[in-house]
């Protein structure tokens, strides 16, 4: 090494592990939570192959149930649920860090700015499930 | 000087707006049709049932709305969580157009199988 390189600035280059989210556990929170969007996608398309197994008649769709049923894909579909559900779960919890929180020069709670989603999602989930099971 | 304008907020409100539909409507049809429905947990509605809910105008509008913004929101999220963890970030063009496309590819079938429901 050259005798003057020692007084030249030497440019600052963070290494980084490929790993970097098993470091702490607010960072592997927050990629099993982006990691969600792979397990919504994939919901969307078996949503397609629903559609599709229906339009093609009984015996496609009693194939495709038949499918759902396979130990499988109940795992796949089981894990699917935990990963939207921890997307839904941190969604809610975002509100009150993005939203106006004054009412009357009061500062709202964290809780109380969040609990509504909590009551719109159950309710839309009551509503969807007496759809898809023929209550409604 | 030269404001620099991001393109960003244009996903983002697309983003968001899936994200929301996401969380609110998506949990119950993954418990009901992914493992409720196949455990035997709840009564299966049955073929006929179910292809007359989907034959209805409304629920072919509710799924196209709630799939086309899944479909965006994901990609939007997948883009991001792949530059991330995979170290692809300087690549993050190519990723773009990978899972856009895998989006706008998802709702056009998802128009068109909707649309061809008999």
């Amino acid at each position: 090494m050259p005798q003057y390189s020692q007084f030249q600035p030497k440019p600052y280059r963070p290494r980084m592990s490929a790993f970097w989210y098993f470091d702490r556990w607010p960072f592997l929170l927050f990629v099993l939570r982006e990691l969600s969007s792979f397990f919504v996608a994939y919901f969307a398309v078996l949503i397609l192959v629903q559609i599709y197994a229906l339009s093609a008649g009984p015996t496609a769709y009693a194939g495709f149930q038949a499918c759902l049923r396979n130990p499988l894909m109940i795992i796949l579909n089981a894990v699917t649920l935990l990963f939207v559900l921890l997307h839904a779960v941190t969604w809610f919890n975002l509100v009150p860090r993005v939203m106006v929180r004054e009412v009357t020069g009061r500062q709202l709670s964290d809780f109380l700015v969040a609990s509504p989603n909590y009551f719109v999602f159950i309710g839309a989930s009551a509503i969807v499930a007496l759809f898809i099971l023929r209550i409604l | 000087m030269a404001v620099h304008r991001s393109n960003r907020p244009l996903g983002w409100l697309v983003f968001g707006t899936g994200g929301f539909l996401v969380a609110f409507l998506l949990p119950a049809q993954i418990f009901l049709y992914g493992i409720a429905i196949p455990l035997g947990l709840v009564p299966d509605p049955g073929y006929q049932s179910t292809l007359d809910l989907l034959r209805q105008p409304l629920t072919r509008v509710y799924l196209f709305v709630v799939l086309a913004f899944a479909f965006f929101h994901a990609a939007y999220r997948m883009k991001d969580t792949l530059a991330d963890m995979l170290d692809m970030r300087k690549i993050d063009i190519v990723l773009a157009y990978l899972c856009y496309g895998g989006a706008i590819a998802g709702t056009i079938g998802a128009l068109w199988l909707l649309w061809w429901v008999p």
